[in-house]
């Protein structure tokens, strides 16, 4: 399976894809998120083919809702496949709000999230 | 009409003709320039754009030289850009002493009564004596922007208290040379600007953003409002940056697809608890449909709202839709204090003002 690079911009976050670990790192402001996402939900659709399990971390210090909508997007296509997922979510130890949008990824799939202060 | 939209309704109508407009009001450094140069160099003739490059940092940096932030604190400087074609204007606004006053009056008198060679001839005396005032300025900047704008400055003095002044400058720079400039048109006179300076700090407003709300002028915008953030503590500061951004994007996607340009007006006041972002734009429809939906955000509880939200997003994706349609949800949730939302129809089409204030928490 291709590795999946995308390098951070001051909008948009790292996305690294690599040996069936996934992480995106940074904020994303993007006002077209689904075109930047587009290549990560791809390369998804392609592992999940051919993979039983997936680790995934986000860490994120900020995104928009047209980026929350593409988060779940991804985090869907997870959970409906069926794969073997371990998620991460990182957060600022003193945010309380971004913690509380990676609980509700939990509380709108089935897949548990593990939840870690930084 | 609250406080705040008829504050929104006045700018509007002050910058109808602008093609761009920014002021900034608040604490000054270097960090500043940069974004507003890349917010007012959009859509300017490339041989231009140094030019204006420099003044704004040169009238950027006459703030920091020149003002007196100790005499008062509740009245930091002002800054802004407009463009009216053919002309950008760049002003500043700044408390001086008299000493300061007495200098940049007599400078700048001398400077607008110099033609081209006498100001470059002036340029080279100044610089080979090198006479430095108080302030560690030699009035080579001021010259520089005599030279670089082709035409005078203009200045007001207002006498505030004692020996203490407003210093109110403007450049006036013609930035599209491609555009004939006829006998009548003058650039703004500088009392058009005292008028938004008298709103701006009557008003207590913090910045004032008019023009297009693209991707690429948004960027350096949120950049700006990121740095100024940075100030805050990291709840304020997270909440101003979060409602800033989803409110400009909302400008971006739903603002009148009729109009040439998706222009819109954004502020940013101080309150006394702490904020008020509020957003001004031509929409196409009536409007009606988003002040429903904003009564029944406002009507919600926190528990509603979350569960809205997420039923809303999760929607989204299981229909994919275009957008996800969260943004006014998530800064009602996020805020916890009513979003305000207005339409005003007007001869030249329906204005949608919508605003929020973003307190501290106890």
């Amino acid at each position: 399976m291709k590795a999946l690079n995308i390098a951070s911009t001051n909008f948009s976050p790292t996305v690294e894809c690599l040996n069936g670990e996934v992480k995106i790192t940074g904020k994303s402001v993007l006002e077209d998120a689904a075109s930047f996402f587009e290549p990560l939900h791809l390369w998804l659709k392609e592992y999940i083919a051919s993979s039983d399990t997936i680790k995934v971390e986000f860490n994120l210090t900020y995104f928009n809702s047209t980026t929350a909508k593409q988060i779940l997007k991804f985090l869907m296509a997870i959970d409906d496949s069926g794969i073997e997922a371990d998620v991460t979510w990182v957060y600022p130890a003193d945010n309380e709000i971004l913690l509380e949008r990676g609980q509700e990824y939990g509380i709108m799939l089935d897949l548990k999230i593990k939840f870690k202060p930084v | 009409m609250s406080k705040v939209n008829t504050i929104l309704q006045k700018l509007r109508g002050i910058f109808q003709d602008d093609r761009v407009a920014m002021y900034y009001h608040g604490n000054f450094d270097d960090r500043f320039t940069d974004k507003l140069i890349s917010i007012a160099d959009y859509d300017i003739a490339k041989k231009n754009k140094r030019r204006m490059a420099f003044l704004i940092s040169e009238s950027f940096q006459n703030i920091i030289r020149h003002g007196e932030s100790d005499l008062d604190t509740e009245n930091a400087g002002l800054f802004g850009v407009r463009g009216i074609d053919p002309y950008l204007h760049i002003f500043s606004s700044n408390l001086i002493s008299s000493s300061a006053k007495d200098f940049l009056a007599t400078n700048i008198d001398t400077l607008n009564n110099l033609n081209e060679a006498q100001l470059a001839d002036h340029y080279r005396e100044v610089l080979s004596k090198g006479k430095i005032n108080e302030k560690g300025g030699a009035g080579l900047g001021l010259i520089e922007m005599a030279k670089k704008s082709h035409r005078p400055l203009q200045t007001r003095f207002v006498e505030k208290k004692g020996e203490i002044y407003t210093f109110n400058l403007q450049i006036d720079l013609i930035v599209n040379e491609d555009e004939k400039v006829g006998p009548d048109d003058n650039p703004v006179n500088i009392d058009s600007n005292n008028e938004i300076y008298d709103t701006i700090i009557d008003n207590d407003i913090l910045f004032v953003y008019k023009g297009e709300f693209s991707e690429e002028l948004i960027a350096p915008l949120i950049k700006l409002l990121e740095d100024n953030a940075a100030g805050e503590s990291q709840s304020m500061g997270f909440k101003i940056y979060t409602t800033a951004i989803e409110m400009m994007q909302n400008i971006s996607s739903h603002a009148s697809g009729l109009r040439p340009r998706k222009d819109g007006l954004f502020i940013i006041q101080y309150t006394a608890g702490g904020y008020y972002l509020a957003t001004g734009n031509y929409i196409d429809g009536n409007g009606q449909d988003v002040l429903k939906r904003t009564l029944n955000l406002n009507s919600l509880s926190r528990e509603e709202l979350d569960r809205k939200y997420r039923h809303t997003l999760k929607q989204s994706v299981v229909e994919e839709r275009k957008n996800a349609n969260v943004g006014l949800i998530d800064i009602r949730r996020t805020l916890m204090n009513d979003i305000n939302s207005e339409v005003l129809t007007l001869t030249d089409g329906n204005y949608l003002m919508m605003g929020i204030e973003i307190t501290a928490e106890e």
